[in-house]
This record gives structure tokens, sequence and C-alpha cells, in this order.
């Protein structure tokens, strides 16, 4: 029951550590860079600004008027699963996988259906390069359920599969890349190109919504990466391993340039040929010999 | 890997840059700041209304001259030509404000 | 696919100054470019005008931020050139020195910027700290980090002491291992090699056909330099390499500029070495009554050009061409048929400087205009 009740405590409070994560992820940033940074706090200010800012929007599209908050839905709707499962039921990490579509799928709405030729461009980058990381994901999420044993993710929690699945674990970790629109493969947010990508034409609350949101995918990719990887059988671990795929998602995006959309598209496809290397092989029962 | 390497060793170095407004950074000696003007040692000779290139002096009498602080764009030319050198430049240089009256009167 | 016009700027973060790109797009293809200049026009020809050469030169070198000593040195080259003077061998070589110091200082703002365009923000802070001890040294020297205004006409403001001389080696050497170590990088790091590698391509001919100068020409194999074809302060006895490649793409053109600032590292050297110890002039304001000159230097973006004409001591025309202002117009050309990913690559790797650039150029295709100068003076109110 206690443990009920504190599965609940920490879905409800998923926002909070989000925005946390965000400002260790800025905190981090800044200590690669040599510099001291914003502090960790830094996200809850923008976003408290954002909050009380008036909205101003020249767009009646109902489409551009809800996307945000389904996005917001959709992506919070994913940590009904991870890390802690509240619904727990077989196949659940196709309805997982179904999120991740849907949650990107809600982006993509919110940039075409804004007028800025900005977001339209942005969107269709997230589209184009979507096609294929969330085959990636999906492929390399089943290969991992598929190596557990079960029907659902909570079994995987028991595993410890980073060895076992050295191609699928880097597949994962580089669509973790790409989810969290990091270097090298954030050209749908490059700045310099497409200004603030999907959210130039959103204000006040909407845009709220929208940061919100990306603090919290960002925090999925940050949760789910250790827990394929080295299962949840101790908290203390799990935390570590976090806190270690935050680092090491930073470190990715301290030292690297953005590629172009047709380079981040052709790496794409070459991560997408390995997952599929091991799906193939897991399905087949061969095991790595090293 | 070189870069690699380093940004590495940053991540555990104390960081380059400074939290300015706990932390505040010396000028240097040559700094040029602030205007300071020595009226009782001023001979009125309207050298420094004439060659300022901004216009930024403003010449009432001997011994009452405005420096419009922000009208000046401390070329220290006013500094330069001043026969008996009673303009200085200080070290100050934080004092923007949004009150131009006082900037014109340099009195922030 | 969908077709519609992008807007980059004014207000933009591919630029860092104020100007508007309309680029109409096919997909991610960039079909045509019109250009549109002139959101920072001061005016500064005209402020130049009524005042005298003393004022004036302070007035000049508030043109740009990044090149102040540039504008201050090719003023100064103009008013010295009218007025037939001499300066001692001290003064030059200092003069020298910051030259070379500004140019290290701006290519690396540059290169920074650079890296920024293509997301390696860790690289640009890098640059950008290795920069700041340039900074120090112009504020230790000159007393401002920015607008510098250390030169006078025939002298300086303040001499180079001991302890400075020592300063500027220090940060020299404490600089040069890690801009090596930054321009490894650049030439082995895959993902930059992927996007700038044959990315704006400048032929030799079209870079002669729109008047490229300055590094940019030099990436395309001209050898333009006027520190080498008309020398000026000390740059005849000093040793140094004018840096030519052929290819011309955005990665030649970075490269260059990294290997441009190990050249001033050196020329900087020999000056240090080469410092005398007389003593510099004592200032003295300048006295002409009239007169007429043109004078130019190497800017660290290209030829940097002045015309004074100077009438009862005051300047009565000024007429200044910053670099950028001769090869911008290339953008038209070499953005047509670029992927818009490239486009801020592109703009960056010239290292345009608008605020430089802007004058006024009435030049209208349709019919054509003969103006008096009292009556452009009317009609543009300048």
């Amino acid at each position: 029951m206690l443990s009920e009740i504190l599965r609940i405590v920490f879905f409800l409070t998923i926002p909070i550590i989000a925005i946390v994560f965000e400002g260790m992820h800025r905190k981090f940033m800044a200590m690669f860079q040599h510099r001291i940074g914003p502090p960790v706090v830094q996200p809850f200010y923008d976003l408290r600004k954002l909050w009380h800012k008036q909205t101003l929007e020249d767009n009646n599209d109902p489409f551009f008027k809800n996307a945000p908050f389904f996005y917001f839905l959709s992506t919070y709707a994913l940590f009904l699963i991870i890390p802690f499962s509240l619904l727990a039921f077989d196949y659940d990490f196709i309805f997982l996988i179904y999120l991740t579509i849907l949650s990107s799928g809600f982006y993509v709405l919110a940039g075409v259906s804004s007028d800025s030729p900005f977001s339209i461009t942005a969107a269709m980058r997230e589209m184009v390069l979507m096609v294929c990381y969330e085959v990636v994901l999906a492929v390399s999420v089943f290969s991992f359920v598929i190596v557990s044993g079960g029907l659902s993710l909570s079994s995987i929690s028991s595993h410890y599969l980073a060895f076992s699945l050295p191609l699928a674990s880097f597949a994962l970790i580089a669509v973790s890349v790409v989810e969290l629109k990091i270097t090298p493969f954030d050209t749908a947010e490059a700045e310099p190109e497409v200004l603030t990508s999907v959210e130039t034409e959103y204000s006040g609350r909407r845009l709220f919504f929208m940061e919100l949101t990306n603090y919290m995918r960002r925090l999925f990719y940050v949760l789910l990466v250790p827990l394929l990887l080295f299962g949840l059988r101790s908290p203390f671990l799990y935390v570590t391993g976090g806190f270690f795929t935050l680092i090491g998602l930073s470190l990715s995006q301290a030292s690297t340039p953005r590629y172009r959309v047709d380079q981040a598209f052709k790496s794409l496809f070459f991560i997408m040929i390995i997952a599929l290397i091991e799906f193939i092989r897991v399905l087949s029962g061969l095991v790595w010999v090293f | 890997m070189g870069v690699l390497k380093e940004i590495i060793i940053n991540f555990f170095k104390e960081p380059f840059t400074e939290l300015h407004p706990f932390v505040k950074k010396k000028p240097k000696e040559r700094f040029r700041g602030r205007i300071l003007y020595e009226a009782d040692r001023c001979i009125g000779c309207r050298l420094c209304e004439k060659y300022c290139p901004v216009k930024a002096v403003d010449f009432h009498e001997k011994g009452r001259i405005d420096f419009d602080m922000g009208k000046c764009i401390y070329c220290g030319l006013c500094r330069d030509v001043c026969p008996v050198k009673c303009i200085h430049y200080t070290h100050a240089f934080e004092y923007a404000s949004s009150n131009k009256e006082k900037l014109r009167k340099n009195l922030v | 696919m969908h077709d519609f016009v992008m807007p980059v700027g004014p207000q933009s973060p591919a630029l860092k100054e104020p100007m508007l790109l309309k680029l109409k797009l096919e997909g991610e293809e960039v079909r045509s470019v019109d250009m549109r200049l002139g959101y920072t026009h001061k005016g500064v020809e005209g402020l130049l005008e009524g005042k005298n050469v003393d004022q004036a030169m302070y007035v000049a070198s508030r043109i740009c931020g990044i090149c102040s000593i540039s504008h201050e040195r090719a003023f100064i080259r103009t008013v010295e050139d009218m007025m037939k003077k001499e300066v001692n061998e001290r003064v030059k070589l200092i003069r020298t020195i910051l030259f070379e110091l500004e140019r290290i200082s701006s290519h690396l703002l540059w290169a920074g910027f650079m890296m920024h365009e293509i997301g390696f923000d860790t690289l640009f802070q890098y640059l950008w700290r290795e920069r700041e001890g340039v900074l120090d040294l112009f504020e230790s020297i000159c007393g401002n980090r920015v607008h510098k205004n250390i030169c006078k006409i025939g002298s300086l403001r303040y001499d180079i002491a001991p302890v400075q001389e020592r300063e500027v080696l220090d940060c020299l050497d404490s600089m040069q291992e890690k801009l090596k170590d930054y321009e490894d990088e650049i030439k082995k790091n895959k993902v930059i090699k992927e996007r700038l590698k044959g990315v704006g391509k400048i032929s030799k001919k079209t870079a002669i056909e729109y008047g490229l100068i300055g590094p940019n020409a030099r990436a395309s194999g001209i050898d333009n330099d006027v520190r080498r074809i008309d020398p000026y302060d000390s740059y005849a006895d000093i040793n140094f390499k004018t840096i030519v490649i052929k290819k011309g793409d955005a990665m030649e053109r970075t490269l260059l500029r990294m290997r441009e600032v190990h050249e001033s590292m050196g020329i900087i050297r020999q000056c240090v070495e080469m410092l005398p110890s007389e003593k510099i002039p004592k200032f003295s304001l300048t006295n002409i009554k009239e007169g007429e000159a043109i004078g130019r230097v190497e800017a660290p973006r290209g030829e940097l050009f002045y015309f004074l004409k100077v009438e009862d001591g005051l300047i009565r025309r000024a007429k200044v061409r910053t670099p950028t202002f001769a090869f911008i117009k290339i953008l038209e050309k070499i953005l047509k048929g670029v992927k818009i990913g490239d486009v801020p690559v592109i703009v960056a790797s010239l290292d345009p400087c608008f605020s430089c650039m802007e004058r006024v150029l009435v030049a209208k295709e349709d019919r054509e205009e003969w103006m008096t100068e009292a009556e452009f003076r009317r009609k543009y109110s300048c």
C-alpha cells in the first residue's frame, strides 16, 4: 500500500523532477564549457515567467491552440509505465511505443499548424527524423523485452542487459540523443537555422506547456536508458545510472557539432540497421560470443 | 582528441567565469571610467567643450561644466587637451541609470 | 513540396547583426535570395564632416566595435599622409602590435561564432575564453577593452611598459597551444568536416568578379594583402607570410583564419623583440589647414579604405569603404541552390560586419539619377 502511494506521489512530482533535471543538464553543460552557468533552479524561473506572460498569438487554428496540451498529456502518460508501472499489464511496451509516437506526433502537429516558416521547417525536419528514430526505438525496446523473457517492461527491471545487448544499447542511447534534441542530432532545434523551431509562434502558457513537456521528454529518456540497460534492482543504482546518463548525454552535446538534416538522416539510418541486426539476432536466438 | 580531453578536465576545474555582481573584477590601471572633474582647478578655457567629438561637454562657466555621461564615448580627448589636467577618468563603470537628467549632469 | 519565403533576419540568431535575407525556399533548398540592408545605418560619414581630425578619429573608430583600431589606423594613415608626417620606430612597432592583437581578437571572435553556427557551443566558449586574454591586454595597454582609442596622430596615447611587454608574450604563449588544439579539432572532427567541406565554394573567377578581399579572397587563391602590397607601419621590416589557399570553401576559410592568428602571433613576437628604447613623442593637437588624401590598411576582414578632404582645419568630406561593403553582394550568388541548413554557415564563413558596412549607395536599375551633392543631402537628409 505504501509503495503504491509512493508511486503515485512520484508520478505527480514528475514535472518538478523534470525541471530539476533540466537545470542539472544546463549546469553540466556549463561545467563542460568551463563557465559557472545558471543556477539549477533556473528553468523554474523561466517557466514561472512564461506562466505570467501575456499570450500573443495570431493564429486561430484549433490544432495550433490545442496541440501543446495534448503534447503535454501524451508525454505525461509515458510516466504511467516508466520507471514504476502504475498500470501494469502485458505488452505494455507497445503502449509505450505508441505514446512516444503520439507525443512526437503532437509536437510535429504543433509546428505544422503554425504559420511561421521556421516552425514548419522544423516540424518537417522532426518528421523526417521521426520516421527513423521511432523505428529504432521500437526495435531496440522489443529486443530488450524479448531477451528479458517477459511480456512487459516490469519484467525488464530485474535484469542487467547492457552487455548482452550491446548493439541495441548503443541504438537506444543514440535514439535518446535524437529525442532529447541535443547535438549532433538537434537539427530540428537548430537555433541559427530555424530560430526556436516549433515553438517560434507560441507564447505565454502554451509555450509554458511546450517547454515543460520538452523537459519531461528529456527526463523520460534519461530514466528509460538506465532502466533498460541496468534494470531497477536497487533504487540507488538506478538513480546513479540516471545521473550518469544525464552526464553522458550532456557530454555528447558538449563535444559534438550538429549534423545537417540529410546527414543526420543518413547517420540515423545507419543506427537503424544496427538495431535491426540486433533484433534479428535476438529473434533467431543467437548469442554474442565475447 | 585534444578538445574532448579538455572538456572532461574542465568539468572538474573551477569555472573561468565570475559571478559578476557578487565578485567584482578590478579594472586595470589605464581604464577609462566615469569622468571626475576638479572644478576649483579649472581655468575655463573651453577646450574640452570644443574638442569633445560627441558634444557631451556642457560648459556653463568657469568651474561649472556638466559632462553628459549618457553621451560620452570615453575617448579621453577632453583629458588630453585640458591644459591644467583637471579632468580625470575614474575606475567607476557601474552607474547606468534610466534618469537622463542625472546622467546628463554626471550625478548618478 | 511546400514553397515559402523564409526571412533570415533582421533579427536572427544566425546573424549577429541586422540584415534581412529573404530566402525563397523549395523544401529545404534555397531558390532565390533577396537582400535588404540598412538596419544599422548610422550616417558616420556625415558625422565626420565638420569635425577636426583629432575629434573625427574617435568617431571613425566607433564605426566598428571589432576592428576599432583598424579604423583608427586607416584614419591616421590618411591624415599622416596628408601632413607628410613621419613617426618614430617605437610608435610604428607598438601600432603593429596592437593591430595584430586586434586581428587575433577579431578572428577568434569570428571562429567562435562560426562554431556556434554549426552547433559546437563548447568550442565557441573556449575560443572566446582565449579571446578574453587579448581583451584583457587591450584593457591593460589601451584603457578600454573594445573601443581602444590608443592612437593619436603622429603618436600614441600610452607607451607599452616592460611589464606589459611581458604580459603580451605570456598571453600569446598561453594561447598558442590551446589554439593549435582547437585547429586540430576543426581539421579532424568528423561532423565539422561534413558541415564545412565543400560548402559555399567560391572559385577564383567568381572571387575576382565580385571583388572579394581579405581572408575570403586569400582562401580562394587570390594573393591580396595590403600589408604586403602597400606596407605601412613596420610591416616592411617584418618577416611574415601571406597565407593563400586555393579551395575557397567554408572549411578553408575557417582554417585560413586560424592560421592567420598564428601568423599574427609571430608578427607580435618579432615586434616586441624589435622594440627600441626611445621615447614616444608627446601628444600635440594636429594642425592641418587643407589637404586631401587616401589611406588603406588591412583590417581583419580585408582592405579598409579611407578618403578624407580637409578644409579650414575641418573635415569637408569623408568616404569610408569597409571590407564587408566590397564583398557582401556575393551572398546572392553563392546562396542559390544550397540547403537551408547551410545558409548560416555560408553567411558566417564570409565574416561579414554589417554595422561597418552600412553606407549609402544609390543604384537603381530602371532609371538613372543624377544629383549634385547638395541635392543628395536634401533628398536623403544627411
